[in-house]
């Protein structure tokens, strides 16, 4: 089934549209909770979260054309806070490491008033995005939206462990410049 | 803003690059898995060409397949996999539908009940060319071995009985996992998946492991189902082995780079020790 029919779907309240979207995304769905959380039970909690998330979302949202973005930025979230919540999963250091890493990004890390909306602030990071090489791009993405430790990513890309800390460390460093360059004021 | 506020909002990152990069980069350095894809591949494409017999439902012709015992078996990676003959030991045992076909004969052995032999159309003699690919022949009846799910694709060293899994190949989630994830956790933290250079402190040289077959559980001393390799151990971390490896990494400047380590081995409970 066609990603705007599922959409269709919730738009009608007809319940088939949870059981599609499960059918379509809910491997992969499970898999963003999974490799945040590290922990079965609660990924698959988030992923079950997710579908109710949806469904309260659409409408008004209308994500026909990028649906399993839409639906995994859910996923992303919920598995986020559900670190936060559960110091059992021993993933909230994970997180303040990744956390500390960005701060890394930040150029006035004082200032505690965010000064551009999400939209804006998106729009940015993916424009710098867009100019790294595929390989570089995507070892940041797979670090700071996907939470991978680094082992993981060396291991999906055959890097060395110190190569990928190293391209993210410079990926950080660039990041900061360009938002600077940009006059953004975070 | 915080850096975990930053960390948040980067939610806002364009969906499209967000499912480019879930996208399986091409792996570098695993000539194997050309030889294990290729097999995949035949198995899949055998109710195409042959259209005498038909799949079985949908979502079930795929190359594996389960016994009535509840075991699933799923086709080996590995290009020795396909044998003319039956491999001696291994007898007839009934049918099943595997490969996208049904009611194929399957063939086991007691001593080796991680294996199942199916007689069935492949389009290989299991022969690989200089690249590790394997080379096409007519579509012909062989045996196609079949691998335990739970043991499949594991990397395994038996050290005085007891066997060690590598950290690349351990599964820590799932139904069955093979390891608690507590415990993987607590490895990946303290050792890592791979260790680039020396090995730590306290870790000495133990042996050179001696190669016992692929998909093998090994079953002696110093034996690896995955190849030849240094083993090192540490008695204060009896839980831990470091077994040698290489890796390539390539740059942008052309040159790459030939990287030189210790894969880390955890100890678990093999279902087949």
């Amino acid at each position: 089934m066609e990603d705007f029919e599922i959409v269709e779907l919730f738009f009608k309240r007809n319940e088939d549209a949870i059981k599609k979207t499960s059918e379509k995304f809910g491997k992969r769905l499970f898999s963003v909770a999974f490799g945040i959380t590290k922990n079965f039970e609660t990924a698959e909690e988030c992923e079950n979260d997710t579908y109710l998330e949806a469904w309260n979302r659409i409408p008004p949202h209308e994500p026909k054309s990028y649906l399993y973005a839409f639906l995994a930025r859910i996923t992303r979230n919920l598995s986020l806070n559900r670190c936060r919540e559960k110091e059992t999963l021993k993933r909230k250091a994970f997180i303040c490491e990744l956390s500390a890493e960005m701060e890394e990004c930040i150029p006035s890390p004082d200032d505690m008033n965010c000064r551009i909306d999400d939209i804006a602030f998106g729009e940015a990071i993916s424009a710098f995005l867009r100019n790294l090489e595929k390989e570089k791009r995507n070892i940041f993405i797979r670090r700071y939206w996907f939470l991978d430790s680094v082992s993981e990513i060396s291991k999906r890309f055959s890097l060395s462990e110190s190569n990928v800390k190293t391209t993210l460390f410079r990926l950080r460093k660039n990041l900061r410049e360009y938002l600077e360059k940009e006059g953004f004021e975070i | 803003m915080k850096g975990e506020e930053f960390l948040e909002k980067l939610e806002f990152i364009d969906p499209e690059l967000i499912e480019k990069a879930e996208e399986k980069p091409k792996n570098k350095n695993l000539k194997w898995i050309f030889s294990a894809a290729a097999i995949i591949f035949l198995v899949f494409m055998i109710p195409v060409f042959t259209p005498e017999k038909a799949p079985v439902e949908p979502g079930d012709s795929g190359p594996w397949f389960t016994l009535s015992d509840g075991r699933e078996f799923f086709v080996s990676p590995y290009a020795d996999a396909i044998s003319n003959e039956l491999p001696e030991g291994f007898e007839y045992s009934g049918e099943t539908n595997a490969g996208g076909y049904e009611n194929v004969p399957f063939y086991t052995n007691p001593d080796i009940p991680e294996w199942v032999y199916v007689y069935q159309t492949v389009y290989s003699n299991g022969e690989l060319d200089s690249f590790g690919t394997l080379i096409p022949t007519e579509p012909h009846k062989a045996y196609l071995r079949y691998v335990d799910i739970r043991i499949r694709g594991a990397q395994l060293v038996n050290i005085d009985g007891e066997h060690f899994i590598s950290m690349w190949s351990v599964r820590p989630y799932g139904e069955e996992p093979d390891v608690t994830a507590e415990y993987y956790d607590y490895i990946e933290a303290t050792y890592g998946i791979r260790i680039e250079g020396e090995p730590p402190e306290g870790f000495s040289f133990l042996g050179k492991t001696e190669f016992s077959g692929h998909d093998t559980v090994p079953k002696e001393n110093l034996h690896s189902n995955y190849g030849v390799f240094d083993v090192y151990a540490n008695p204060a971390v009896p839980e831990v082995i470091l077994v040698s490896t290489q890796w390539h990494t390539a740059e942008s400047d052309k040159n790459g780079t030939i990287n030189k380590g210790f894969d880390v081995y955890i100890k678990y409970d093999c279902p087949f020790g």
